[in-house]
């Protein structure tokens, strides 16, 4: 068991260091010379010379590539060229709201996705199971950002339940941030929920067909038991890598989401870097989605593990 | 063998009302054919013929309610919205198509190449293919938009390039399994060459999971087009978008709020045919899926 988290662990040491050069690579491919643009119309040839110098970008290609990758390593992610705040700084500023969306959206997901995929399977082919999948079927073709337009338009213009304007930061008042969420959340965790409920019908159904559960429900154990304590463990574990995916899907999604809802997030912080051609906050935000996205898919494959010992083997 | 002859004779054991009837099992594809039909005939129209022109503005008639003269209303600059609506429908159409060409095209050729020979350029087509997958599909292509700068023919590159690794992984896979089966190496026994086994024995075995798939991307690419025209880092306006009508449509809320209602109504039309129509397409290409 351990030897395969093992292995998997240094799976990713790979992937990582050509997310890196990905990056690198990218940001060099942008046209124009980023020296110039740091210095604006204002900048001598004599200073444009200097700048580079002083930034490395006299240096070959992979000596540069070299320099930043052992910045990077260390948690350097350099410096914001419109604010001058370090690009670390900024990514920790905004995770903590892309971080509530995303883990409030799984979580609301997950909790309503579960129940609705093991029942839709049990009741396989009746109006249940049909309203469930249409359903899911519906909430997948919704785009979230028109979904978060039409909620704001309800809830904030036409009832005034909820803020729009200004924001609190969760760290500041947990309690205070939260109504500031629940229409992200509900925007983005709708086809969510869908993706999850399909996958776990699907997973149920597979299971509701094996033989142990024949058996189960010879041995005159109730279908409550039979669901929860029998087919729910093996029907879930499969269901993890979807989360997986799905987050992935919610930090690419972050930008959009947080431009609707004008929250200060690292997506946000990723489309103002592009708007700004701000390059070491875009490279800095790019890394550090794709850094998590890979660990989280990590931990999803490990728990998986944990859920199905076959994996062990 | 004798559990997949069990699986048929217990399937037909099960009592009729269990099993749904044909128009049910239909729904699906017959549901999803329609409305892609409807997008694509908004798209034709696009191309074609419009009501009014588009990027046409009549400052005198702005922001007007849906109406027998503007059937969806008009805009802040006095634009039909039913016209931008059916030119966007070509763009996004354009776009999607585009977008899978692409994607499919170099994806199956690069994944074909690289499972069919193996060595060492296989093993870093498989980690850059990983290294790619490890950002999620809308985020490369944000970052590829950040250097094409908005236009068409950059979306096209940047979200078939964010949709080749998974072509790609696809490909390779089913290659491998086919490339040691019996057929594969009676075609190699028979003198053909490397490229024509491959072409011609091979690699038609990932057809039908690669359409399945090439429908799913259209989805994701019409979804994908209308996110980036919305951040502004799409379609340049004025050209008509549906993410670009919808984010502009942001700002006349309380005034207008029918500019808001239609460009999204057509992306959820777009996308629901594409998942009922993908689904259908599923359960009739891969049988193990007829079940569920």
């Amino acid at each position: 068991m351990w030897q395969y988290a093992l292995k998997r662990l240094l799976m990713t040491l790979p992937t990582l260091f050509f997310v890196a050069v990905i990056v690198f690579v990218l940001i060099r491919l942008i046209p124009g010379d980023p020296v110039a643009i740091m210095l604006g119309d204002h900048g001598s040839d004599a200073d444009i010379e200097a700048l580079r110098r002083q930034l490395g970008l006299d240096q070959p290609v992979v000596v540069q590539f070299l320099v930043w990758l052992g910045n990077v390593v260390t948690g350097d992610l350099g410096v914001s060229i419109m604010t001058g705040v370090p690009v670390t700084r900024a990514i920790a500023d905004g995770l903590e709201v892309t971080a509530m969306i995303t883990v409030l959206s799984v979580i609301v997901a997950v909790l309503v996705a579960v129940p609705a995929g093991m029942l839709a399977a049990w009741r396989q082919n009746t109006a249940t199971d049909f309203g469930i999948v249409f359903a899911t079927i519906l909430f997948l073709s919704v785009p979230g950002f028109w979904l978060g337009v039409m909620l704001i338009f309800l809830f904030a213009v036409v009832l005034g339940w909820l803020p729009i304007i200004g924001f609190v930061a969760p760290s500041q008042d947990f309690a205070g941030s939260l109504p500031y969420f629940i229409m992200p959340v509900m925007a983005v965790a709708l086809a969510d929920m869908a993706a999850i409920t399909r996958m776990l019908r699907a997973q149920t159904l597979e299971v509701l067909r094996l033989d142990y559960v024949t058996h189960a429900r010879a041995k005159g154990l109730s279908e409550t038991v039979v669901l929860t304590r029998h087919v729910f463990k093996n029907a879930v574990g499969p269901g993890l890598t979807v989360i997986g995916l799905i987050l992935g899907g919610l930090l690419g999604g972050a930008a959009v989401t947080e431009t609707v809802f004008t929250l200060p997030g690292v997506g946000r912080l990723l489309v103002d870097a592009i708007y700004e051609r701000d390059y070491p906050v875009l490279q800095g935000c790019m890394l550090f989605i794709a850094l998590i996205y890979v660990v989280v898919n990590l931990v999803v494959d490990l728990l998986y593990m944990v859920f199905d010992p076959r994996v062990r083997l | 063998m004798s559990v997949a002859i069990d699986k048929a004779v217990a399937a037909r054991a099960v009592p009729a009302r269990r099993r749904r009837p044909w128009f049910l099992r239909r729904l699906n594809g017959i549901i999803g054919t329609a409305l892609l039909a409807v997008v694509f005939v908004a798209a034709l129209f696009g191309i074609l013929w419009t009501p009014y022109d588009p990027v046409g503005i009549d400052i005198r008639d702005r922001l007007a309610a849906p109406s027998p003269d503007h059937w969806m209303g008009t805009d802040e600059f006095g634009r039909d919205v039913l016209s931008r609506v059916l030119t966007g429908a070509r763009t996004s159409v354009l776009v999607s198509l585009s977008t899978v060409a692409v994607a499919v095209a170099f994806g199956a050729l690069i994944g074909a190449v690289s499972g069919f020979f193996g060595g060492w350029p296989d093993r870093i087509v498989v980690m850059l293919t990983d290294a790619l997958l490890a950002f999620p599909g809308l985020l490369l292509a944000l970052s590829i938009m950040a250097i094409a700068g908005p236009s068409l023919g950059g979306i096209v590159v940047a979200l078939g390039l964010a949709y080749m690794p998974n072509v790609i992984r696809l490909v390779r896979g089913t290659v491998l399994s086919v490339r040691e089966k019996e057929f594969a190496e009676a075609s190699r026994a028979l003198g053909n060459g490397a490229a024509y086994t491959l072409f011609r024995h091979i690699l038609p075995n990932c057809l039908a999971p690669l359409i399945v798939l090439g429908t799913m991307l259209f989805g994701s690419a019409i979804l994908a087009e209308s996110a980036l025209s919305f951040l502004g880092l799409g379609i340049p306006p004025p050209a008509p978008s549906w993410g670009g009508m919808l984010s502009e449509a942001r700002s006349q809320f309380v005034q207008a709020p029918w500019l808001a209602v239609f460009p999204g109504v057509c992306i959820s039309i777009a996308l629901l045919g594409v998942n009922l129509f993908g689904d259908a397409l599923r359960d009739r290409l891969d049988p193990r899926m007829r079940q569920l």
